[in-house]
């Protein structure tokens, strides 16, 4: 046989070239998705920015973490000066200059103070939402795990969740607004007209009222909507929890509860978090639940000062900031230069913030996927 | 004793190589799974005639199935790879060389997996695939070497009314034999068959068997196994195997009856592996 | 104690006394242990989260579906009153109006192109009045009182040049400011513009008169110029005042008996429960003085019941709408002569395409008409109204209308499509990018670089909703306004794009939105695809990107569908982008035009309900039809969602 010549010599130009020209636009395609989001993302970061930083001292704008949002003061003077002044501070200034000419005034809303009120707000609302929705979950999920059976009631009711789970928010948000806003019960000196009944109980009333556009009204709402995401996962990371370590356990005569507190929790505690994690990233970043249950655009004052004046039950029975909520508004504000670092600078910051809650995620779901491996 | 069993060891391998021609050989080959760092394969010699079944025995992990993957460059697959010594020359080619075409080799050596695989279509379009990637598209072509293979395979009489049915409703011993039909629907020079029968009953593996034999007419074959019969029922010559090296190599035979090295004795007889 | 899940390993408690359970606390003869509370406490857990899950549903299944018996009266209420038929003549008024308005657009168009210098003199001699006026009026009360002839004409001469140093110092923009506020489309001052201005009003000043002559000259000059045009767009508008005056003589008739029917229906309400509540208190022997004042409410409500003779008031409808046929058949013609007379081809662009539209529109509106005579001659009031009618009423109606005067109408129809076609046209976006970079990754991409494109594209996920559609505002919705009316992208079907916000502005944040959920799942399908398949491939000698096609992609192709649902569910439902994007015009988009439907602006089942919500009072049947939308989407995300799963599920067994 003749060496040299060489059997397997490449012949497939073409499909080279359709191979390269095939791989290639797949490539493409992954990277204009990332080029897309980098762009988004970089877009709201370069308009951002300059508003979480100032040029003198601190150079961290405090201002903007620490105050409410108020309106802009906007004039001319008589020289044709543009001034630009915060409600507040205008008052102040007014009362030292009682003489300034003041031409052709109007008023920016939103687009002075800062992003605290929104802030709280957003915070409080998780906060809650997150109690009430991993007390239910964790409970739920380990019971459908742990106690009971794979019959056909149980995966149908498995399956149930699951799909709630895809259900849109928006409907999630009718639901909590027809329930919370108006039908849930609560306890009240005096009986609404719009409540559908009511019962005395010693100088109160029962009073299915419900609890108007408020805190409560809204956590419960994320509550409901995140219910199903966290008990899906949770189970799928009670499950991933091999068979061999409960019956171990149960071989060495541990009861039932004992054996999914030291065999089984422990292991899918790392799945548990990230399920919580994953939860608060998908509560933060909503907004036509807190927009129907929740929030009001009315709102300035922090929610605190309720706590401090009427007590618990107003506090939450109070409307709230939300920093998606605000930004929604934002974004309806009248095209005008002056607004824009506030728009932009309250996007940026929501944006940063549910980020950093789905970097957490993701890169808790990849450790334990990495550490998953029994 | 022993010098004689060599002497006839070698006599009979240069007979062999005299009456058949080497399609493969195997100089001084060393691979590795990880970079270089322990050597899988540790210099490994042999030549493989044509148009004989060739057999590779030995324990678990002793590196048959890895040279049987060297041999149509499947392990490129594996990123940490890597070639440590020596070269592969099939036909007269080094497999390994710049020049060579991973993908037009993996044409011409074909190969046939432990757990068969056909895909998720139909028979008709199993067998066809190799053509079709092949950019062969004429039906008539198509047609013909799909019922020549599957003949071939001895599937033609228990598939010729459902070549369009799925693949996956035959049975295993069946799927087995399509997946050898849709190796040789290509026209290989040589066949791999990394432990074809390990998967299948008793009466599949017979026919599979039987079909080896009557390919070895046509094709090289070089097959992995685990087992000592299934060896000796087809194969012409074993190599057989141990921690990375090739301990003895010769006609099936020879290897059965007066195994040159201890090792291979113990292996054959059961003492270990 | 009972342990369903792992029976085998179940320690025994009953056969033999050493291996006896442990008691617990005993309490009301039922025996606590702690592994009973504590099964106990997560099985209420359990339940309670199902019983919230399923009470959604009840809920929204209740409300949406108390809305079809309440629609059903509404709409008979308007038929036997009549405001259907208004309605339909209402339809064709809209329809004129529309025409009207695009005939005016054109003509003033024309009249700005030709005549706009004159036109902008008028405005800026108007600005210089005022400026003259506050600055000179001193001066101009001193000129006046001069009566020796040569100290005047010096006087005049100074006057003269005052007034001009002081016009001419207004810097352009701001007269800019003044033209553009009133007439947006001079955007130019021309030098001769001004200095004639500035002469009227010198004139103004010397005279001391009201407007000066000139000024009425021009726009004298203008009307006379415009001719034939001007004739034309006064026909049509007259031509319409038959039409107008049946629409109100029917507004009249119909809307007192809606009213009144409404009332009754309130009344029969009220009476109903008042009813109820007196044979409650008779039962229970309240004191008298109760059932007295209940009584007492009763009889007020009986009185309030307003008698109303129905057929009566119909007649005078039926005797209105008899003339119909005849105003619309004269509207038509004379629409046809007053367009005949329009002049053909304009200097100006801008005439020339409203011109068209309006041509389109007047096509449009004989349609509507031809419709609308037949839907008027067919209709009688005393025909009922079944629930059949009232569910294809809604889900078939093309029309959804609140918060008008007259009556609301809930037709899904235009949301419906609305949603369907942003979702479908982001999908198409989406999905070959996504399928294209799940092959990437999975099939061809290097581990350590999938290893980053991965979480990465997953990362896309969590952007919120109202982050993009604030973007889309702010930033997409300009650009991709300007790069449609690029000359170089105007081979694209439907553009130059109309309208900021519109479909394809919505769908292409959405496919953002879509494209990482669809990758994810599909680079799942794509995962599970056993590795024998790809060996088995590429030992025959096939090349990588021949396996991924021929073998790898067939093979998880039900994973890949289902990913591709799960992605047009999760648009489907998505809320803040279309609210915010999509611009909310409840109309079924005109599939007339071909692709370019996407330059349209539409509006969703999610959106309507986030738009809508706060203007419904609790209970109401606009309420209750938002509830029926929420219901509508649940069912579509619901079926989605099962179909999914169990793809998904028999993929994985």
């Amino acid at each position: 046989m003749n060496a040299s010549e060489n059997p397997f010599e490449s012949k497939r130009n073409w499909t080279k070239l359709r191979e390269k020209l095939g791989v290639g636009s797949f490539g493409i395609a992954t990277y204009f998705i990332l080029f897309c989001a980098a762009l988004i993302f970089g877009q709201i970061a370069y308009k951002g920015l300059p508003t979480f930083f100032k040029s003198e001292a601190p150079y961290v704008n405090t201002e903007f973490f620490t105050s409410n949002p108020e309106i802009l003061r906007v004039w001319h003077d008589a020289e044709g000066n543009k001034f630009s002044m915060p409600d507040k501070k205008f008052d102040v200034w007014r009362r030292d200059n009682p003489d300034a000419v003041i031409l052709d005034p109007h008023a920016l809303n939103y687009s002075a103070g800062g992003i605290a009120g929104p802030l709280i707000g957003t915070a409080l609302l998780v906060l809650f939402c997150m109690i009430i929705a991993l007390s239910i979950g964790i409970s739920a999920a380990i019971y459908l795990s742990e106690y009971c059976g794979k019959g056909r009631i149980m995966s149908m009711i498995r399956l149930s969740i699951l799909n709630l789970a895809g259900v849109p928010s928006i409907v999630f948000a009718l639901f909590g607004w027809g329930i919370f806003c108006h039908a849930a019960p609560a306890i009240v000196d005096h009986v609404d007209e719009r409540s559908l009944f009511a019962f005395s109980i010693g100088s109160n009333y029962l009073s299915f009222q419900g609890w108007g556009t408020s805190l409560l009204a809204g956590s419960c709402t994320l509550a409901i909507m995140v219910l199903p995401v966290i008990i899906t996962a949770c189970e799928e990371s009670l499950r991933a929890v091999p068979k061999g370590f409960r019956e171990a356990s149960f071989a060495l005569g541990s009861s039932q509860w004992q054996t999914i507190r030291k065999a089984v929790l422990p292991y899918a505690l790392p799945g548990i978090l990230t399920a919580t994690v994953l939860g608060i990233t998908r509560v933060a970043g909503e907004t036509a639940p807190i927009m129907l249950t929740a929030t009001s655009t009315d709102k300035t004052d922090m929610p605190m000062q309720a706590l401090q004046n009427e007590g618990v039950w107003a506090f939450f029975t109070q409307s709230v900031q939300a920093l998606p909520f605000h930004i929604y508004t934002l974004a309806k504000l009248p095209d005008d230069p002056l607004s824009k670092p506030m728009q932009n600078g309250a996007t940026f910051a929501f944006l940063l913030l549910v980020m950093g809650f789905a970097f957490v995620s993701i890169l808790l779901r990849n450790r334990v996927r990495k550490k998953l491996k029994w | 004793m022993h010098d004689m069993s060599k002497k006839i060891t070698a006599l009979s391998k240069t007979t062999k190589n005299r009456e058949a021609s080497t399609v493969i050989e195997v100089d001084d080959i060393g691979f590795s799974y990880d970079l270089g760092k322990t050597e899988t394969l540790k210099g490994i010699s042999m030549e493989i005639p044509k148009n004989q079944v060739t057999a590779l025995i030995g324990p678990s992990g002793c590196g048959k199935s890895t040279l049987l993957r060297c041999l149509n460059r499947m392990n490129d697959l594996i990123d940490t790879a890597k070639i440590t010594r020596g070269a592969i020359r099939i036909l007269g080619q080094d497999i390994h060389a710049a020049e060579v075409d991973a993908i037009e080799l993996r044409k011409q050596v074909g190969m046939v997996f432990q757990k068969y695989n056909p895909f998720p279509k139909s028979i008709y379009d199993n067998v066809a695939y190799g053509l079709r990637i092949q950019g062969v598209k004429k039906k008539s072509i198509l047609d013909e070497a799909v019922e020549r293979s599957l003949r071939n395979a001895a599937l033609w009489d228990e598939a010729k009314d459902r070549l369009k049915d799925s693949a996956l409703g035959l049975s295993g011993g069946q799927q087995q034999r399509l997946c050898i039909a849709r190796t040789i629907a290509v026209r290989p020079k040589v066949i791999l068959m990394d432990e074809p029968c390990s998967a299948l009953d008793p009466i599949a593996t017979a026919k599979v068997e039987e079909l080896m034999l009557e390919l070895r007419k046509e094709f090289t074959i070089v097959i992995v196994t685990h087992s000592m019969q299934q060896a000796s029922r087809i194969s012409d010559r074993t190599a057989f195997f141990y921690l990375g090296e090739l301990v003895e190599y010769a006609s099936t035979s020879h290897i059965f009856t007066s195994p040159s090295v201890k090792q291979t004795e113990d292996y054959i007889s059961g003492r270990f592996g | 104690m009972q342990v369903a899940a792992v029976p085998a390993n179940k320690p025994k408690n009953k056969s033999a006394p050493t291996f006896k359970g442990k008691r617990g606390l005993r309490l009301m003869g039922l025996n606590f242990t702690t592994d009973g509370v504590v099964k106990g406490f997560f099985g209420g857990n359990a339940y309670l989260a199902i019983l919230a899950l399923l009470f959604i549903c009840v809920f929204l299944l209740k409300s949406g579906l108390g809305f079809i018996p309440g629609y059903r009266v509404e709409l008979g209420e308007a038929r036997i009153s009549g405001v259907e038929l208004t309605n339909k003549v209402r339809y064709e008024l809209t329809g004129y109006k529309a025409l009207l308005a695009r005939v005016n657009q054109a003509f003033i168009a024309e009249k700005r192109n030709r005549f706009g210098d004159e036109e902008s003199t008028i405005y800026l001699y108007e600005e210089f009045e005022a400026l003259v006026d506050d600055e000179f009026e001193d001066a101009m009360e001193t000129y006046l009182s001069i009566n020796d002839s040569p100290e005047k004409e010096a006087a005049c001469a100074r006057l003269c040049k005052d007034i001009a140093d002081a016009c001419n110092n207004i810097p352009e923009k701001k007269l800019l400011q003044a033209l553009t506020r009133r007439l947006p489309e001079l955007r130019k001052v021309s030098t001769n513009a001004k200095d004639q201005a500035i002469a009227l009003a010198q004139d103004y000043a010397l005279n001391d008169a009201e407007t000066p002559h000139a000024v009425a000259e021009i726009s004298a000059q203008i009307s006379k110029e415009m001719g034939n045009f001007n004739t034309a767009v006064q026909a049509i508008k007259s031509a319409g005042k038959p039409l107008i005056q049946l629409e109100s003589e029917l507004t009249k008739h119909t809307a007192e008996s809606d009213r009144i029917l409404k009332l009754n229906r309130q009344t029969s309400g009220s009476i109903t429960a008042l009813e109820q509540g007196l044979k409650k208190a008779k039962q229970r022997d309240e004191p008298p003085v109760i059932i007295a004042a209940i009584e007492k409410r009763l009889k007020k409500s009986r009185g309030s019941f307003i008698e109303i003779d129905t057929e009566a008031r119909i007649k005078a409808v039926y005797q209105a709408i008899e003339n119909h046929d005849l105003i619309v058949d004269t509207l038509l013609i004379k629409i046809s002569k007053a367009f005949n007379s329009l002049p053909a081809e304009l200097e100006n662009e801008l005439t020339n395409v409203t011109i068209e539209q309006a041509h389109k529109l007047n096509s449009e509106f004989a349609i509507i008409v031809a419709k609308q005579k037949e839907n008027i001659s067919a209709w009688r009031h005393d025909k009922s109204i079944t629930t059949g009618n009232t569910l294809a009423a809604f889900f078939f109606g093309s029309e959804w209308q609140t918060g008008s005067p007259w009556q609301d109408i809930y037709g899904l129809m235009p949301l419906f499509t609305g949603s369907l076609l942003v979702a479908s046209v982001s999908l198409l976006f989406a999905v070959p990018l996504a399928i294209g970079a799940a092959l990437y990754v999975n099939q061809f991409a290097h581990k350590r670089e999938a290893a980053l494109v991965k979480p990465g594209i997953e990362f896309i996920q969590a952007i919120p909703s109202v982050v993009l559609g604030l973007f889309g505002v702010l930033v997409l919705a300009g650009f991709l306004k300007d790069w449609s009316h690029s000359p170089l992208l105007s081979w694209i079907p439907g553009f130059p794009i109309t309208e900021r916000l519109n479909v394809l502005l919505a769908a292409l944040l959405l496919a953002f939105m879509a494209a990482p959920t669809i990758f994810t799942l599909a680079e799942d399908a794509l995962n599970n695809v056993p590795k024998a398949f790809t060996e088995a491939s590429l030992a025959m000698g096939a090349t990588k990107l021949q396996t991924a096609i021929n073998v790898i992609l067939p093979a998880s192709m039900p994973g890949i569908i289902a990913a591709i649902m799960l992605g047009f569910g999760r648009v489907v439902g998505e809320t803040m982008v279309v609210l915010m994007v999509a611009g909310n015009k409840a109309k079924i988009p005109e599939f007339s035009e071909g692709i370019g439907i996407v330059g349209q602006p539409v509006h969703t089942m999610t959106s309507i309900i986030a738009q809508e919500y706060g203007e419904v009072t609790e209970g109401s049947l606009h309420w209750q039809a938002l509830f029926m939308v929420g219901l509508v989407l649940f069912t579509i995300s619901l079926v989605i969602n099962s179909t999914c799963q169990r793809v998904l599920n028999s993929k994985n067994r």
